[in-house]
């Protein structure tokens, strides 16, 4: 019908004048955008073990800030890697075999990675598909070593005999097996990822006496004096990364040098035959992201990325459906009037007058609810105030003398309906339905916060949740509270105006 | 006018249409009886075929509900609404079971709604408000051919060429242009002719016409009138004319009835009726209406009424005009016992001259 | 007696989509103390137009082209939104507009509502004054002092059309202007109302502006008669002449429009077509079109507003002879 086609070719123009509707326009436009390229740019992965699988996030720094704090407070951060298979070889590389001349094999793994940041990275950890045979058995951890970026080597493992001795003894008497070190098999792995921490490594017991207090105290042992043990053993892992290596260890205060570093693992065996794949390389750095990360590591962007898509369709279904059975309960009892009317008002406000967060808790208590049970709820208890509206115009609309004049030249109830009651309302439903969207959203956001919603999705509430459970605020974990806030914001607002450019548009009262 | 009883095309009987008022909880509980909106309180009248019957009063006397009452477009509380159509909607009516009262009458109280449309072709209305009773959405061609679609009636170039006739008809010409365009592009005037052909082409057997000039200007209200007069002698149309003016009434109607809050209380020929009115009302109504006189305006006009119309909720006992009335309170001994007390009959006034066949409600003019 | 108001061709246009509405095109008149002026003429032919300018209250996108409105020797044209609120609104000149009586807050009593005009224009009276000043307005409009703590839709439409002249009357103007006060009214209110207006100007020399498309209703009150077309004032004059013996075909055939109560009940006459579309006129005199007597040169030449012998204006080539000079 071009009637159609030219009013909605109107309506548009018309629409164009209002600047906010259009801003809304493209803030929707931007939304549904986000909703869709989620599985183009989005980690699906991350969403699907969001929930349910805590490990997987163990590469994740926990309660990291975004990036881009350190730009806005000028403080530099170290920035995260999450190097994943083809990704790793930029900063990993694997040597060997090398026949060394004493009779051994050897094969090397070096780490590059950079610190730009004031605190150290959380943790430098690496995985590897490893298998490999000795024979005679025994496969050695010849060194462990991390190069800094003033030259110094910082060992964690060197070929050193209980007590400090540097001595030319056969590697096997000095070097530790590689069981002693990871725990794993010393002579044949038949192929296993194996993973490698650094921080693990700086805080086992077994290495540090062993490897690493002898070469320290060769070092520094005079500087080392009077620090105890357990001070020793925690302090390691900063040392690494300090300017000060000795007022680092003792706990003193150290600065945090930046550059290159380089670990390097080198593993040695008689006939050794190895097999060495890095599958995954991470620095966890000192923030993570655009949006950082939660307490248990997982990142906040992906989360409110993937939210988006939950949010509108949260928003628009609950609207539609809203409107919908609203709009049809109001035209019902203002068109059929009298008595039917009275009882279909009267049970309206009813349910208006419900308190509806409180009997949503109980009911979401109740039933355990699912996402699609949630936005049921939710529709069950905002219809009525679009059914009053509508009813009130049916209500007017009936009672034009153009309607009673159809009616007198013999028109039927659904002639009147169709034809005369529901051009009127219909834009009246969209700007409804926009209008609606906000209070959808809200309603299921709090849900979730309250825990009581869909225990299978990433939504915005969800993630507020988690947060609150966290004491997130109390930790100044800003990053964890405020985007999720905005978010749910920013929907409200996309459709509040959107909303109120229609209303102004197809309610000739208010345009100016 | 004849008012031979084959030339009646409609008969009103005792119609009452009472509008229940809401009850307060209160007055549910304490099981107060329901009280009522009397807007038409028993009218009995009959229409000629041809004939133009006005009703006039001032505004909430129920002229508008009695209107529509015969229409059922309200219902009716009470009273019979005896209608002749014509023979082949007669026989439409036979066929879905009603049957006619004698001499091919249908009492449109009794016939049920759904199988009313029908009669629906016989029965038109033009309202007061153009600008209300078009709707805006629709263009003129649209608001006049729906009628027709509703009743299946012609082909859609038939429907053209009926709705270009009609068009014409009521002088909006060219037809073609104004088929086009939309009810607020019209003037008053304008929109009025085209609720007038709306109403007129389903070539009805009565038409309502309420107050279709009240709310134009005074220099184009003649041409609408002409135009209704007009069908009338064309097609032999019967209106119920309804208006407050009683100038206007006296120029183009037959018959008249005065109305007070629901009831008729003085009806006869309308040239009579307005020149030598009776009832204390209806001199009240003359002597109000303003004439372009200038030495109008170096007296005071005196209108021999009091106060103002009361609620219809609350009608007064006995006449229902007596609070009002000054000639009762001139001759307040001997009216007494009765205009307060009983409600007058409407009857024959004594000293009636000889042809006048008006009745009148007024325990002062009527034999008690 | 003392000249009140003098206007000098007024002009008032509207700036619409669909070109320039000449609304009020050059109309002069002068208003007496005590006199009652009638402007009648078709709706659309300026008559609100020229009431609005009259307060500096056209509306937009409307505005006062040219002329002066001379009012106690001010020129109410020159003065500023302000000056207009202090010195001419309510306290010289006030209005009754057109469906006041429907305007009226559905929320507020009608005292409130009456207190709101001196709140506006005289904020420095005291409430207490205010509300003597309020039972006595409603008490001159015939209205019980009560109705002050009534609201709106408790009234009838008669009571609330009271209330509306009241509350014009507050500051006890010297000029009323009631625009169509009567069109939503019964004839027996319209009578008492009409009353009303009488006493009031004969009680407090009122002089009153009474615009209408009714000559009828004009009759009641008016000394002096204006009769508008598209804009134009076409006759102007005492009412005596203007209602016996009209000077332009105009005002004839506005009087033969109107049903009469006595007299034979000839064929109704009315004024065929409608009004010109006021952003383009016709070339020559405006109501040619629809005139009956038009000659060719009237769809050609505007008649200029003839002085006529006995003292009255019209614009009609028709009165060329009797014509004492073209006035303008
Ligand atoms: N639908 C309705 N419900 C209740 N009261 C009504 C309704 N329609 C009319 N009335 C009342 O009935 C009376 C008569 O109204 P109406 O027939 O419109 O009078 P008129 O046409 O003479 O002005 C008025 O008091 C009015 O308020
Ligand atoms: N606000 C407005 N904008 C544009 N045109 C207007 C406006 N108000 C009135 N007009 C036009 O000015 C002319 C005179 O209107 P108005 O003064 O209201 O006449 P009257 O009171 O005689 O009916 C009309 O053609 C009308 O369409
Ligand atoms: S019956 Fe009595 S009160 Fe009624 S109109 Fe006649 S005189 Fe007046
Ligand atoms: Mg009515
Ligand atoms: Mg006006």
């Amino acid at each position: 019908m071009s009637v159609t086609l030219k009013s909605i070719v109107d309506f548009w123009r018309e629409y164009r004048r209002y600047p906010i509707g259009l801003v809304g326009l493209g803030l929707l436009l931007l939304l549904i955008i986000a909703a869709l390229t989620f599985p183009i740019f989005g980690d699906y992965q991350v969403v699907k073990n969001w929930l349910t699988n805590q490990e997987y996030f163990q590469d994740y720094p926990r309660a990291v800030p975004p990036c881009w704090v350190g730009l806005l407070t000028g403080q530099s951060q170290t920035q995260t890697i999450i190097a994943k298979d083809a990704e790793v070889a930029s900063f990993v590389a694997v040597e060997g075999p090398v026949q060394g001349e004493d009779g051994y094999v050897r094969y090397r793994i070096t780490a590059t990675f950079t610190v730009t940041g004031a605190t150290e990275p959380s943790d430098v950890a690496l995985e590897a598909y490893m298998s490999y045979q000795a024979d005679p058995p025994g496969v050695l951890i010849e060194e462990i070593k991390v190069v800094r970026p003033d030259g110094k080597e910082f060992y964690l493992v060197k070929p050193v005999l209980p007590g400090g001795l540097n001595v030319n003894l056969p590697l096997e008497t000095v070097a530790p097996t590689i069981g002693t070190v990871f725990g794993y098999p010393n002579t044949k792995l038949p192929g296993a990822d194996v993973p490698f921490s650094l921080v693990g490594l700086a805080q086992n017991p077994v290495v540090i006496t062993r490897f690493i207090l002898p070469t320290l105290t060769q070092e520094y042992g005079a500087e080392l004096a009077g620090a105890s043990l357990s001070q020793l053993l925690t302090n390691v892992y900063r040392a690494i990364f300090s300017d000060d290596i000795a007022a680092a260890l003792k706990g003193e205060d150290y600065n945090v040098l930046q550059g290159d570093y380089q670990v390097i693992i080198t593993f040695a065996g008689k006939n050794l035959d190895m097999e060495i794949e890095p599958k995954k390389f991470v620095v966890k750095g000192s923030c993570y992201g655009l949006l950082g990360t939660d307490d248990k590591g997982r990142p906040l962007d992906q989360g409110i990325y993937y939210g988006v898509r939950w949010a509108l369709i949260i928003g628009l279904l609950t609207s539609v459906i809203t409107v919908v059975v609203g709009t049809l309960y109001g035209i019902a009892a203002g068109y059929i009037g009298g008595i039917v009317d009275e009882v279909l008002l009267r049970f309206a406000q009813v349910v208006y007058s419900l308190p509806v967060l409180p009997l949503l808790i109980l009911l979401a208590a109740l039933f355990k609810p699912n996402i699609w049970m949630i936005i049921i709820l939710i529709v069950a208890f905002s219809w009525p105030g679009i059914s009053f509206v509508t009813r009130s115009m049916a209500l007017q609309i009936k009672s034009e003398p153009y309607v009673e004049a159809a009616i007198a030249a013999g028109a039927g109830t659904l002639r009147i309906l169709i034809l005369y009651i529901l051009p009127q309302v219909l834009p009246y439903m969209f700007a409804s339905m926009a209008l609606s969207v906000p209070g959808a959203v809200i309603a299921e956001a709090s849900l979730s916060f309250l825990g009581l919603g869909d225990p299978d999705l990433v939504t915005w509430g969800k993630i507020l949740y988690d947060a609150q459970d966290a004491g997130a605020a109390l930790n100044g974990y800003w990053w964890w509270v405020i985007p999720p806030g905005l978010a749910i914001a920013l929907v409200g607002m996309t459709f509040v105006f959107i909303g109120n450019a229609l209303d102004t548009i197809l309610n000739p009262k208010l345009k100016r | 006018m004849a008012q031979a009883n084959g030339d009646i095309v409609l008969d009103v009987r005792d119609l009452k249409v009472w509008f229940p008022l809401r009850r307060s909880i209160s007055e549910i509980v304490t099981m107060k009886p329901r009280r009522y909106v009397k807007a038409v309180d028993g009218v009995t009248f009959k229409v000629a075929k041809g004939e133009v019957f006005c009703l006039v009063g001032e505004s909430g006397c129920g002229k508008t509900t009695t209107g529509k009452a015969i229409l059922r477009l309200v219902d009716p509380t009470g009273g019979q609404v005896l209608f002749k159509p014509k023979p082949e909607i007669l026989k439409e009516l036979e066929r879905r079971g009603i049957k006619p009262v004698d001499g091919g009458y249908v009492d449109l109280v009794r016939v049920p709604k759904g199988k009313f449309k029908p009669l629906r072709r016989e029965l038109q209305i033009v309202y007061q408000d153009p600008y209300g009773s078009l709707n805006p959405r629709f263009t003129i061609k649209r608001i006049l051919e729906d009628p027709l679609i509703i009743h299946g009636i012609g082909s859609p170039k038939e429907r053209e060429e009926m709705i270009a006739r009609i068009l014409e008809a009521v002088k909006l010409t060219p037809a073609s242009d104004f088929m086009t365009r939309y009810p607020h592009q019209l003037s008053g005037g304008q929109r009025q002719r085209v609720a007038i052909a709306r109403a007129f082409i389903l070539n009805p057997s009565l038409v309502v016409a309420d107050e279709p000039v009240s709310m134009l200007d005074v220099s184009i209200r003649a041409e609408i009138l002409e135009l209704l007069l007009d069908f009338r002698k064309k097609y032999g149309t019967s209106l119920i004319f309804i208006t407050h003016d009683l100038a206007v009434a006296r120029y183009i109607c037959d018959r008249i009835a005065v109305m007070y809050l629901g009831k008729i209380v003085e009806i006869g020929d309308a040239r009579r009726v307005i020149e030598e009115p009776v009832h204390p009302y209806t001199k009240a109504l003359v002597a109000a209406i303003p004439e372009p006189d200038p030495d109008n305006r170096l007296r005071i006009r005196e209108v021999p009424i009091k106060g103002e119309v009361p609620n219809a909720a609350s009608i007064p006992p006995g006449c229902r005009f007596h609070p009002r009335c000054v000639e009762y309170e001139q001759d307040k001994e001997r009216l007494d016992a009765l205009c307060p007390v009983k409600e007058p009959p409407l009857d024959r006034p004594i000293n009636a001259a000889p042809g006048d066949e008006r009745l009148v409600a007024c325990w002062r003019y009527i034999e008690k | 007696m003392a000249e009140l108001l003098r206007v000098e061709n007024l002009k008032t246009y509207y700036n619409t989509l669909r070109g320039i509405v000449r609304a009020v095109d050059g109309v002069s008149f002068t208003l007496r103390k005590g006199e009652v002026l009638g402007i009648a003429g078709e709706s659309g032919s300026g008559k609100s137009t020229l009431a609005w300018s009259l307060l500096g209250l056209v509306p937009p996108p409307g505005y006062v082209k040219e002329g002066h409105i001379y009012l106690d020797g001010m020129d109410i044209t020159r003065m500023s939104e302000a000056e207009l609120r202090k010195k001419v609104r309510w306290k010289k000149i006030s209005m009754v507009f057109q469906g006041a009586m429907n305007a009226l807050t559905p929320v507020y009593t009608v005292g409130r509502q009456i207190e709101e005009v001196f709140k506006i224009h005289a904020p420095h009276m005291g409430k207490q004054e205010v509300w003597n000043r309020i039972y006595e307005l409603l008490e001159s409009v015939g209205l019980h002092r009560s109705i002050a703590h009534r609201y709106p839709h408790e009234l009838s439409g008669g009571q609330k059309q009271r209330v509306v002249i009241a509350m014009a009357l507050a500051l006890e103007p010297d000029i009323v202007i009631a625009d169509e006060p009567t069109t939503a009214l019964d004839v027996v209110v319209q009578a008492q109302i009409l009353n009303l207006l009488k006493r009031l100007q004969r009680e407090k020399g009122l002089s009153i502006i009474l615009i209408t498309h009714d000559l009828g209703v004009i009759a009641e009150l008016a000394e002096t008669v204006m009769i508008m077309y598209a804009g134009k004032m076409v006759e102007y004059g005492p009412a005596d002449l203007v209602f016996t013996r009209p000077k332009h075909p105009y005002t004839e055939a506005l009087l033969k429009a109107i049903p009469r109560l006595r007299g034979p009940v000839d064929k109704l006459i009315y004024i065929p077509g409608q009004p010109p579309d006021l952003t383009r006129p016709p070339p020559g005199c405006k109501f040619a079109p629809r005139c009956p007597l038009a000659m060719d040169e009237c769809h050609e030449k505007e008649p200029p507003l003839f002085k006529l012998v006995d003292g009255r204006l019209s614009a009609c080539w028709l009165n060329r002879n009797e014509a004492l000079e073209a006035g303008g």
